[in-house]
C-alpha cells in the first residue's frame, strides 16, 4: 500500500476506538435512575410530515407494499402532483410543476441521502432505483425549491427514497414475481450481531421483457434486466447512531433506436447498442442526537458508475462529504451544514454525442443555513434559510428561501413560501457535439450533400434560474386530510438550442458534408403555474380512499427559434388525477383499485387516457402474502410519451403479475 | 483528469473514512454523556424486569424456583431487548424467562408480567382469558382506565409509572413500597 493509503488506515484505526464507548445497562438501574433516561426518539419533536410547510407527499413502506408497483415510476403515479409517462418498458419521463421530458434536469432524486442524477445531462435514469420493498422506510417527495438542505438540482422537486435501518429489517425476506411482462425476485437476510448493530444483505433480480408491437409485428427491443446487491448495518453507540452501506447494481437493456448514421449516407439506421448501467457505491453516516432538536450528522460516500447509453455513454466517480448541525436558541431551531463534492466524468468516444473535453471534473462546495423563528408557539412560525454554492464550472449562487407558517389547534396548516433555486449547467450544455440529425443529400435544396444538424455546448451558458412562489392549505383529521397547494414559478434563463448563423459547407474522410450549427443558449424565460391537491379519508377500518387532482400550465415568454421553442409548453398534460380505494373486504384480504387520468400532451399528440389498475392481496398466515396486480386493463396499447431522440415511445400493455412474499 | 485510477480513488475512501472517524471523534464533547437511549423499548424492558423484582405473587402452583414469566402480547418491537434484560438477571431468586403471545389466548397457563403493545392494548382488557394473577401494563394514556395495572407514562421524553392498587391487590399480587414510592402516582 502506497505511505498515503497506510497513513489513513491508521488514523481511521487509531481514532475508531476513541469514538467507542459502551451503553448502560439499563436494567441494573432502579426506578429513580430509570426515570432519569433520556429517550431520543420520544424527546425529538420531529415534525410530523402533516405539518410541514411545503408541499410535501410520504409514502409510507407500507403504502408502496401496497400499491405493489414494480418500479418506482410506476409508485411515483400515486404521489400528488408529479407527472409519469411511460416512454417504453425502461424509460420514464417523471415530472413535478411543468418541464417533463426523459431527461428532465430539474428534479432531484435521492437514495438514503446520495444523489442518483447524473451531472452529465442533469437527468435521472428512472431504471436505475431499485430496491427490496420491505426495506423501505419511506419516499418522501417535496415539490418545489425543497428547503436550503437539498443541492444542487433540486429545482422543482426532491424525491429521496429511504431504508430503514438495519435492527428494523430483520430475519428472512423472500419475494417473487412472475407475470405477463416481468419476472424477478428480492431475497432480503437481516441479523442482529451483538448487542448494539445489526445488519443486512440483499439482493434483488428483475427481468423486464420487451413490449410488443400491436398487431404482433416483433417488438419494441425494450427489454433489460437488473441485479442488484447489497448491505446495511447500522448501529447505536450510547446517544449516538452510524450506519453504513454499500451496494453493487448492474442494469443491462436493449434499445433499439433509430439514430441518424452518416456512414450510410444519412439514412437513419436502427442502432441497436443497448443500453448499461452498472456501478456501486459506498456510504456512511454518524449522527449524534443531544437533546429536543439538537443533532450533528457527518455523511460521506464514494460512488463509482458507468452508464452507456445509444447516444453516449460515461464512467463517473463521486466523493462527497456533508455536516449538518441543527439545534436550538431561544425561540429559533436553527440547522446549518457545509458539504463537499468531487465528481469525475470519463466520457465515451466515439458515439453520436461527443463532450469536449472528454474527461472533466466538477466540484461543489457548498454552505447552508437555516432558522425557523417561533413568532406564536404552535401558532405562527417564519422560517430563512440560505445556500451558498461555488461550483467549479459554473461559479457562485446564492439560493434564499423564506417560509410563514400558522397552524391552528385543530389540525390545520397555512403556509406560504418563496425561494430561489439554482440548476447548474450541465456538461451536455457546456462541452457537447452532439450530431443531433442527419439528413440525405438534396434534403437542404437540389444539390447540396449530406448534412448534419450539430448542437455544440458554450461555456458562455449561465445557470437556469427559478423564483418560486407558493401557498398550501392542510388539514388532518383523524378519519381524512386534505391538502391543496398553489404555485406560480418564474424561471430565467432556461437552456435552449438555437440555430446560429448559416449553414457550414465541411469536408472530411466520409466526403462532403453541410454542417448546420445550433449551440446552446440561456435566453429562455417561461413560467409555470398551477394547482396540487389531494385528500385521504378512512370511510370505515376496511375502506380507505385516496384523490389527487393537478393542474399545471407552462407558458414560455419568449420565442426563440430554438429546439425547445414550444417545447415546454406542450410537453406537460395539463391535468393528472387518480382515485385510489383501498378495502379490507374479509379479514386476510385486501383489494384496491385505482382509477389515473391524464389529459393529453399536445407534443406527444395523444389524446388523454383513463387507466385502471386492480390489486388483491390475500395473507394466509402472518409471513406469507400473495398479490395479484393488473394494470392498464383499460386503454391498453396507448402511447403515454415520446422519448429523446434515443428512446423508442412503446405502447402501454395490459400486464397481470402474480407476487408472492415471505416473510419471517 | 476524468476518473481516478482505482489505486487513487480507494485512497481516497479512505481519507474520507478517517475524517469522518476524526470529525466523529472531536465532536464529542469531553466529561459525561447522560443516559440517553434511542427508542423507548429498552427502557420498557428494564422496567419490566423491576416491576418482577418488586411485585410478589401469591402462592404459585410453580415449584420454587420456577422462572417468572415475562410475556408480551401483540407486535413485538422489542428486538431482543427484553430477553437482554430478563437474561441471567433474577427476581426473588428466581429466574426470568420471556413469551410472545399475539393475543391473551396465547398467553397460557402462567405469565407474571404481560406487557401488552400500544396496537394490542385496545379492547384487551378485561381478558376472561387472562392467567391469574398476572401484572397486567401497557402505556398510556387510559391504560389504567382500560382495565390496566401498571401504566408507563412518557412525558418530556422520559418513562414513568402509574399503578392501579387496588386492581392489582384484587388480583392477589403485593407490590412493594419501594414500587409504590417510585410511582407518579397510585390509585387505591
Amino acid at each position: 500500500m502506497r505511505k498515503h493509503s497506510r497513513a489513513a488506515v491508521v488514523v481511521a484505526v487509531l481514532f475508531a476506538p476513541f469514538a467507542l464507548r459502551a451503553e448502560i445497562d439499563l436494567a441494573d438501574l432502579d426506578f429513580e435512575a430509570l426515570a432519569q433516561v433520556e429517550i431520543i426518539s420520544v424527546s425529538r419533536r420531529a415534525e410530523p410530515v402533516f405539518e410541514v410547510p411545503a408541499a410535501a407527499t410520504v409514502l409510507t413502506g407500507n403504502e408502496v407494499a401496497r400499491l405493489g408497483r414494480r418500479t418506482l415510476p410506476d409508485t411515483l403515479r400515486f404521489v400528488p402532483g408529479l407527472f409519469v409517462g411511460r416512454i417504453n418498458q425502461r424509460d420514464w419521463a417523471v415530472s413535478a410543476r411543468g418541464f417533463a421530458a426523459q431527461f428532465q434536469n430539474k428534479l432531484l432524486v435521492l437514495a438514503d441521502g446520495r444523489p442518483l442524477y447524473t451531472p452529465l445531462f442533469g437527468g435521472v435514469f428512472w431504471d436505475v432505483p431499485a430496491f427490496v420493498v420491505g426495506d423501505l422506510d419511506r419516499i418522501e417527495v417535496v415539490r418545489g425549491p425543497g428547503g436550503a438542505a437539498w443541492g444542487a438540482n433540486a429545482v422543482n422537486g426532491v424525491i429521496n427514497v429511504v431504508t430503514l435501518p438495519a435492527e428494523r429489517t430483520q430475519g428472512a425476506y423472500v419475494q417473487g414475481v412472475v407475470g405477463s411482462d416481468h419476472r424477478g425476485g428480492a431475497v432480503r437476510y437481516g441479523r442482529r450481531a451483538g448487542e448494539h448493530w445489526a445488519w443486512r444483505i440483499y439482493a434483488l433480480g428483475d427481468d423486464f421483457s420487451a413490449t410488443r408491437a400491436a398487431g404482433g409485428t416483433g417488438d419494441f427491443g425494450d427489454a433489460w434486466r437488473r441485479h442488484r446487491v447489497g448491505g446495511r448495518a447500522d448501529g447505536v453507540i450510547g446517544a449516538d447512531r452510524w450506519m453504513l452501506q454499500a451496494e453493487w447494481f448492474d442494469h443491462r437493456g436493449g434499445s433499439r433506436v433509430l439514430v441518424p448514421v452518416r456512414a450510410t449516407a444519412g439514412q437513419p439506421a436502427l442502432f441497436d447498442r443497448g443500453t448499461r448501467g452498472h456501478g456501486g457505491h459506498v456510504l456512511g453516516r454518524w449522527t449524534r442526537t443531544r437533546a429536543d432538536d439538537e443533532a450533528s450528522t457527518v455523511q460521506f460516500f464514494a460512488d463509482r458508475a458507468r452508464y452507456r447509453q445509444p447516444f453516449g455513454g460515461e464512467r463517473r466517480d463521486t466523493l462527497d462529504f456533508e455536516a449538518q448541525y441543527s439545534g436550538r436558541i431561544a425561540a429559533h431551531r436553527w440547522s446549518a451544514g457545509l458539504g463537499y463534492r468531487w465528481s469525475g466524468d470519463d466520457t465515451e468516444r466515439g458515439g453520436p454525442a461527443q463532450f469536449e473535453p472528454p474527461k472533466a471534473t466538477t466540484t461543489i462546495a457548498n454552505l447552508f443555513a437555516q432558522d425557523t423563528w417561533t413568532l406564536q408557539p404552535d401558532r405562527l412560525d417564519a422560517t430563512l434559510g440560505l445556500k451558498l454554492e461555488e461550483n467549479s464550472r459554473a461559479g457562485f449562487e446564492v439560493q434564499p428561501h423564506g417560509r410563514l407558517r400558522w397552524r391552528t389547534d385543530s389540525g390545520t396548516v397555512a403556509w406560504l413560501a418563496v425561494g430561489r433555486a439554482v440548476r447548474n449547467p450541465t456538461r451536455f450544455e457546456t462541452d457537447i457535439r452532439y450530431d443531433a440529425l442527419v439528413r440525405p443529400p438534396g434534403a437542404l435544396g437540389p444539390g447540396t450533400p449530406v448534412s448534419v444538424v450539430r448542437w455544440s455546448g458554450t461555456d458562455d451558458i449561465r445557470p437556469e434560474e427559478l423564483w418560486a412562489y407558493e401557498t398550501g392549505w392542510r388539514r388532518t383529521r383523524a378519519r381524512w386530510s386534505a391538502e391543496v397547494v398553489g404555485f406560480v414559478h418564474d424561471y430565467r434563463r432556461l437552456s435552449d438550442v438555437v440555430p446560429v448563423g448559416t449553414p457550414v459547407p465541411v469536408q472530411d474522410e466520409l466526403g462532403p458534408l453541410l454542417v448546420v450549427p445550433y449551440r446552446y443558449s440561456d435566453t429562455l424565460r417561461g413560467h409555470s403555474y398551477g394547482v396540487e391537491s389531494a385528500a385521504r379519508c378512512e370511510f370505515s377500518p376496511a375502506v380507505a380512499a385516496r384523490v389527487a387532482y393537478t393542474f399545471t400550465r407552462v407558458v414560455q415568454s419568449t420565442r426563440a427559434p430554438g429546439v425547445n421553442e414550444v417545447f415546454f409548453e406542450r410537453t406537460t398534460p395539463r391535468q393528472v388525477a387518480f382515485v385510489r380505494v383501498e378495502t379490507q373486504p374479509f379479514a386476510d384480504w385486501e383489494c384496491d383499485v385505482a382509477v389515473r387520468s391524464v389529459t393529453r400532451s399536445r407534443w406527444v399528440q395523444t389524446p388523454g387516457y383513463v387507466a385502471v389498475d386492480m390489486r388483491v392481496a390475500w395473507k394466509p398466515r402472518s409471513d406469507w402474502r400473495l398479490e395479484a396486480l393488473a394494470e392498464n386493463l383499460t386503454d391498453p396499447d396507448r402511447t403515454e410519451f415520446l422519448g429523446g431522440a434515443d428512446a423508442r415511445s412503446a405502447a402501454v400493455p395490459r400486464t397481470v403479475h402474480l407476487r408472492v412474499t415471505w416473510e419471517r | 483528469m476524468g476518473t481516478l485510477g482505482r489505486r487513487r480513488f480507494f485512497r481516497a475512501v479512505l481519507w474520507i473514512v478517517a475524517a469522518s472517524a476524526m470529525v466523529g471523534t472531536v465532536a464529542r464533547g469531553a466529561g459525561e454523556t447522560p443516559r440517553r437511549v434511542e427508542r423507548p423499548e429498552p427502557v420498557i424492558a428494564a422496567y419490566l424486569v423491576n416491576f418482577a423484582r418488586y411485585v410478589t405473587w401469591p402462592s404459585d402452583s410453580g415449584a420454587a424456583g420456577a422462572p417468572l414469566v415475562l410475556a408480551v402480547v401483540g407486535p413485538d418491537t422489542f428486538e431482543g431487548a427484553l430477553e437482554r434484560a430478563a437474561e441471567g438477571r433474577t427476581a426473588s431468586g428466581r429466574p426470568m424467562m420471556v413469551r410472545k403471545a399475539r393475543t391473551v389466548a396465547d398467553l397460557g397457563a402462567a405469565a407474571h408480567v404481560v406487557f401488552f403493545a400500544p396496537e394490542a392494548a385496545k379492547n384487551a382488557l378485561p381478558a376472561p382469558a387472562m392467567p391469574p394473577g398476572a401484572l397486567t401494563v401497557g402505556i398510556g394514556p387510559g391504560f389504567l382506565e382500560a382495565g390496566g395495572m401498571v401504566e408507563l407514562i412518557v412525558r418530556e421524553g422520559r418513562m414513568t409509572f402509574a399503578i392501579d392498587l387496588r386492581r392489582a391487590e384484587a388480583a392477589g399480587l403485593s407490590i412493594s413500597a419501594r414500587m409504590l414510592a417510585a410511582a407518579a402516582e397510585v390509585r387505591r
